[in-house]
């Protein structure tokens, strides 16, 4: 089924949210999916196994360049981290131990190489991805897409890309992997009740005429 | 500095601070100007010579069946596809939970073929419960007004025009209950449009729309005339068919948007605003322009005369509103405007002290009615590309983090938060058809699902906080421990950039009116005949005076929203 990029983005916030992620990454989380579907990568759906694998609760640990969890880093708060401290880190590597699909720091990455104007370089096992002022993607789709990665690094990078690769402007997802984003989505719905359809959107019974 | 100095130019005069602009109550008092959406759009298709037609026309002595209408362009055509239904009276319903209308729209980009147009009858009638495609740019629907369709189709028919005064009373045949677009239910996002000139200005698809669906309303009653009473049927006197607009039906749905959209909203607010600074900085006033001010004022005096609501917040506003324009003439009289220096600002300094806020709104909006030359180009300035999202400064340090709290949200100190009236409402998404809706925090279970709609709470609220923080840590870091402020730290740091962003009112506090928030929306869009019919769902009128595709090239001047003197 064919979703426009907006639909992405909205659902992909909401089924963050849904996860208990806060409002501010659930929003990061929706830009990001819609980053990488723009770029035809599959944002959705590597959202959605962060989400159901549920990393975003564990704390982060930073110590001196070494950034580790008690157990897989989600990459939306990781990310969102990185892309806050781009100022800060200036020109140091960053070492991320055992990122929950990696693919997902891109969008930060290019948000932080744009901000700063310095081109920022993220590589794990078999991938290696350039950021500023455009995004260059090196490594096959399957090791682009790993589901887990050991060591990550977020460093500056030598040569920028210049030349944007392939745009889309819909994004193709799998009937099951929107059926569970928007599971997780429907939970930030609050249940109907009778009094809250009278009283909370105003249209009253005789709004017609 | 103060906003005065630090937004001070030659080019124009004094720009109104958001403190005092973007506050509901004035906010819920705007009114359409020549910057609003539907007026640069009938604008532009008459300059470029847009042409029209209507290929199908293919309706039913019940209203059921086709129509299609198209616009063409400089580059390309865009084509209106319109089903009638035959709705059941028990079933029409303004709310986004209705799931049958009187007729379904699509604005198709390009010409639709028949495979086209078959896949759209099978998606576009169920609106929500369907799926377009990004060849269609948006998805609407329409009610009758059961008051007035019945009336006007019987006249017609035994040949003769239906009552005026009926007419002005409801102001249009049929009222759109949602118009969809931006992507939704898999329409084209607006990235993938937004580069071609017609859609330079905001929502110039859901304003076409709105045109031809208008168009074809008209239509309709015409031709059910025709085949009620062949022999005698009539269509509609030219000047008065201009009269009926068409009615939208807004509730909550729309409110989060002025704040879920802070850059756009700081565009089309600080656009506006530059527009009167620039009015109010001319050293004098050409005799052409004070009479085109005084005509325009005159025409709005028809339009506040016959405007009608049975809302008693909205007769309030009302009876305000006609003494201002009593005061409004009482200045005119004077002929200041043609020996006063710089005297548009003088008359709206003036109006600042003189009139309410609804009369103070209404000068803004007349004035710019002469200026088109000095404003109209504005129109540029009014979109915003927000699918980069904000980046958050994390390298800004906490102390200067609360600086800009208290530079942009100092009025929220004076809030008492723990008050239970402070915090009453809360905004949240229902599960029933996802209807936006704002709940009463302490009677119902609705906190767990609170959507992030109240910024001023939260700065507060994280104001407080960072009382307790080191202040020269770095917002990076104070967020890494307290991920909860994420979202306002970013707006906060968005409003310092974009300052006309900002509701600077409680909107979760137990007396605020959605319907100042719909207003200020609808006003953009070039609305009229505000209607409230609660605290939070209005009607109103678009394109109320407005030519149809078939006139347009009539048109010699941008004045058809003013009703024609009697």
């Amino acid at each position: 089924m064919s979703y426009s990029l907006n639909e992405i983005d909205t659902l992909c916030r909401k089924a963050a949210r849904g996860t208990g992620l806060d409002w501010g990454h659930a929003e990061d989380a929706g830009m990001a999916a819609r980053w990488l579907q723009a770029r035809d990568l599959p944002g959705a759906e590597c959202l959605l196994t962060c989400l159901e694998a549920g990393d975003a609760a564990r704390p982060i640990e930073v110590q001196g360049a070494e950034w580790r969890a008690d157990g897989p880093l989600c990459p939306i708060v990781a990310g969102a981290s990185l892309c806050d401290h781009a100022e800060l880190l200036a020109d140091r590597a960053v070492v991320l131990h055992d990122v929950r699909v990696p693919l997902l720091l891109a969008p930060f990455a290019a948000a932080a190489a744009a901000r700063t104007g310095r081109a920022i370089r993220l590589a794990w096992r078999d991938a290696a991805l350039t950021f500023g002022p455009a995004a260059r993607f090196d490594g096959s789709r399957t090791a682009l897409r790993a589901p887990a990665a050991g060591r990550v690094t977020w460093g500056p990078a030598e040569d920028a890309a210049s030349d944007e690769g392939p745009r889309t402007s819909r994004a193709h997802l799998p009937r099951d992997i929107y059926d569970r984003l928007d599971a997780l989505a429907r939970r930030t719905y609050a249940p109907a009740t009778e009094e809250s359809r009278a009283a909370g959107a105003g249209a009253g019974l005789t709004d017609n005429d | 500095m103060t906003w005065e100095q630090e937004t001070a130019s030659p080019d124009r005069g004094p720009l109104r601070p958001p403190s005092q602009v973007m506050r509901l109550n004035r906010m819920g008092s705007f009114h359409q100007t020549r910057l609003s959406f539907m007026r640069i759009l009938l604008r532009r298709l008459r300059a470029e010579a847009w042409r029209f037609g209507r290929p199908l026309f293919d309706i039913d002595a019940r209203g059921t069946g086709r129509a299609l209408y198209t616009a063409t362009g400089p580059e390309r055509t865009y084509t209106l596809v319109a089903f009638g239904h035959d709705l059941p009276a028990e079933k029409r319903s303004d709310r986004v939970i209705a799931e049958a209308w009187d007729a379904t729209f699509t604005l198709f980009d390009d010409v639709p073929a028949k495979a086209d147009i078959d896949r759209l009858a099978r998606n576009v009638p169920l609106q929500e419960a369907g799926r377009i495609t990004e060849t269609e740019l948006v998805l609407a629907r329409a009610n009758r007004s059961v008051r007035l369709f019945e009336h006007v189709v019987d006249r017609l028919a035994q040949g003769a025009q239906p009552d005026l005064q009926a007419v002005e009373a409801v102001g249009y045949l049929m009222r759109t209950t949602a118009v969809y677009g931006s992507g939704k239910f898999g329409a084209a996002d607006r990235e993938t449009y937004a580069h071609r000139p017609e859609h330079d200005a905001p929502f110039q698809a859901e304003m076409l729309t709105v045109w031809l669906i208008r168009a074809f309303v008209l239509d309709l009653v015409e031709h059910l005339a025709r085949l009620r009473a062949p022999e005698t049927a009539v269509p509609l006197d030219p000047a008065l068919r201009r009269r009926f607009g068409i009615g939208n039906s807004t509730g909550l749905g729309m409110a989060p948007f002025l704040i879920t959209h802070p850059m756009l909203i700081h565009n089309w607010i600080a656009t506006r605003e530059e527009a009167l600074a620039r009015v109010r900085g001319l050293p004098r006033a050409r005799p052409a322009q004070i009479a085109t001010f005084e005509n325009r004022y005159r025409r709005a005096n028809v339009a506040v005369d016959q405007w009608r609501s049975d809302h008693p917040v909205q007769n309030r506003k009302l009876a305000m509103l006609r003494e201002d324009m009593d005061l409004i003439a009482g200045y005119i009289a004077e002929h200041r405007l043609a020996t006063d220096p710089h005297p548009w600002d003088r008359m709206h300094r003036w109006a600042d002290s003189a009139l309410s806020v609804e009369g103070q709104e209404m000068l803004v909006a007349l004035m710019l009615e002469p200026h088109g030359d000095l404003v109209d180009g504005l129109s540029v300035c009014l979109s915003a590309d927000e699918t980069q999202g904000t980046r958050i400064d994390g390298a800004m340090r906490l102390s200067a983090l609360r600086a800009l709290i208290e530079e942009h949200y100092d009025w929220t100190g004076g809030i008492d938060w723990t008050a239970r009236d402070a915090q009453a409402r809360a905004w949240y998404t229902s599960a029933e058809k996802l209807e936006p809706r704002l709940g009463e925090r302490f009677e119902e279970p609705i906190a767990d699902y609170e959507q992030p709609l109240a910024p001023a709470r939260d700065a507060a609220m994280l104001h407080a906080a960072l009382a307790r923080e080191d202040p020269h840590d770095t917002v990076a870091a104070f967020l890494m421990r307290a991920p909860q402020h994420r979202h306002i730290v970013r707006r906060i740091q968005l409003v310092d950039r974009c300052p006309y962003a900002e509701i600077r009112d409680n909107t979760i506090a137990h007396d605020m009116l959605p319907i100042d928030m719909l207003r200020c929306k609808l006003s953009f869009f070039g609305a009229g005949q505000f209607d409230p019919r609660s605290d939070r769902w209005v009607r109103i009128n678009m394109f109320q005076g407005a030519p149809f595709p078939h006139d347009l090239h009539t048109e010699t001047e941008d004045d058809w929203i003013f009703p024609p003197l009697r």
